[in-house]
């Protein structure tokens, strides 16, 4: 396991640096996102979720030096685009987008079944979730977001997303009460 | 059960990870550590394409950079463009106008000034018309209410402010020619200047004007007697010499009909305005 970098303390700092080209700067916001990003991908788009997450990259790359915001708003920027290239990957394939609601996820027919630990954690963090549950989960556990950037991605209310997210966990809850407690 | 335990807020809590496990329910913990699972540090394999995702990164940054360059120089050129397009468009306004306004712009475009100026309230002179004006009748008819009539009409008239033509010089036979086809039934100022130069000159030679062109008449019979036969007094051609070298010295009595100078085109000049009846007639 590699020690996580957080740019929290110097982000605007490391943000300048990497917005002149600075590589050691760049390879900073790489570690701090990109297991993130390879997260909410291996669950909305896993198949492709390394091409995914290089594209956000490429994204982030051509739009960084006119970025302007806190750490907050990069990540939520970030995962603005992961969400857009997750929903344009499923238009591709003409499959069904991830983020249409009332249909659960079943990760016994993931296109590829992942046996990282981490993203067994994640799979199980959505399990069983409808798909608009899963998102909003996987932006406020996952990709670390507040309630109001959530919303901000998924154009909903911020008390929408908390009851969305409200009504998510209880039932992960009485998933995992049910593995603990057979 | 589990609504009781989990309410909205504490579910607020376990997602954005701040909670105390302590004080959670033992069903809940579980939840808080499949969260924290998930939120695990990176993994080796998490960031296995670090290399190739940073160059690429750096290149595209390069790339987008030197777009964004391009981008402000192209912006600077346009923007230095339409500075010096402007400051052209200034220029040229200004002279123009200028120039309009001291009636200086050959004939056509100080019209087209004047005209597109009175659209919005500028006043500008119309076009002074030279000599070659009157090559075009359709300019001498627009501009008769001005009254910078053309040619030699304006000498004559002298209706045209100046000082008109010098009587005691080589203008006095066409002007007393003038005078006794005005006859007495005209009014004292029908000539203008030239009538009143004509009789300054004729005060100062000691005579009346009727006196003092008919000397003027004889004179100008006698020079006309000597000059080409088919040579009409408007230069046109005439096949009658003879004929016509008897209309000075004797002009028949003032009359209102020009027509009676022998000269057509005068009279269709005069007969329009004083006759549209007969003229419409014919």
């Amino acid at each position: 396991m590699v020690d996580s970098v957080t740019p929290d303390a110097g982000f605007a700092l490391t943000l300048a640096s990497a917005q002149a080209g600075d590589e050691p700067a760049i390879v900073v916001l790489y570690r701090a996102y990109n297991p993130a990003l390879l997260r909410f991908f291996a669950v909305q788009a896993p198949r492709v979720k390394e091409d995914l997450a290089q594209e956000v990259w490429a994204a982030v790359a051509s739009s960084l030096t006119s970025f302007e915001g806190d750490e907050g708003r990069f990540r939520a920027w970030l995962f603005t685009i992961a969400r857009r290239r997750s929903i344009d990957y499923w238009r591709l394939v003409r499959r069904r987008p991830p983020e249409a609601s009332d249909e659960l996820i079943d990760f016994a027919q993931a296109e590829q079944p992942d046996d990282l630990a981490i993203r067994a954690a994640v799979s199980e963090l959505t399990a069983g979730l409808t798909a608009e549950q899963a998102e909003v989960v996987l932006l406020r556990v996952v990709a670390g977001l507040s309630v109001e950037h959530v919303a901000a991605i998924v154009h909903k209310s911020p008390g929408a997303v908390r009851v969305i997210q409200h009504r998510a966990l209880r039932r992960l809850a009485q998933l995992t009460d049910r593995v603990v407690t057979p | 059960m589990m609504d009781e335990l989990l309410d909205e807020p504490t579910a607020d809590a376990i997602a954005g990870g701040d909670v105390d496990r302590d004080l959670l329910a033992p069903p809940l913990r579980a939840l808080a550590d499949l969260v924290d699972r998930a939120r695990r540090p990176a993994e080796a394999e998490e960031l296995a394409s670090e290399d190739t995702v940073v160059q690429l990164f750096v290149q595209q940054l390069a790339a987008s950079r030197a777009a964004t360059q391009l981008d402000g120089v192209r912006r600077a050129r346009a923007k230095r463009r339409a500075a010096k397009a402007i400051a052209a468009l200034a220029i040229v306004a200004f002279t123009g106008t200028a120039a309009a306004a001291t009636n200086q712009l050959p004939e056509a475009v100080q019209t087209a000034i004047s005209d597109a100026g009175s659209h919005v309230g500028l006043h500008l002179p119309k076009a002074k018309h030279g000599p070659t004006a009157s090559d075009d009748p359709s300019d001498a008819d627009s501009d008769s209410d001005s009254g910078a009539e053309t040619g030699a009409s304006t000498d004559m008239s002298g209706k045209v402010g100046g000082q008109g033509p010098d009587a005691t010089g080589s203008a006095k036979g066409g002007l007393c020619t003038a005078h006794f086809a005005r006859g007495a039934t005209t009014s004292e100022h029908a000539g203008g200047v030239a009538e009143d130069n004509l009789q300054a000159a004729a005060t100062a030679a000691g005579q009346s004007v009727d006196e003092f062109c008919a000397s003027a008449v004889h004179e100008t019979s006698s020079s006309e007697s000597e000059s080409t036969p088919d040579q009409a007094d408007d230069g046109a051609p005439s096949n009658n010499g003879g004929e016509k070298s008897q209309k000075p010295t004797d002009p028949g009595p003032p009359s209102d009909d020009p027509g009676a100078s022998g000269d057509p085109n005068k009279a269709k000049k005069a007969k329009s305005p004083s006759t549209p009846g007969a003229s419409g007639g014919s």
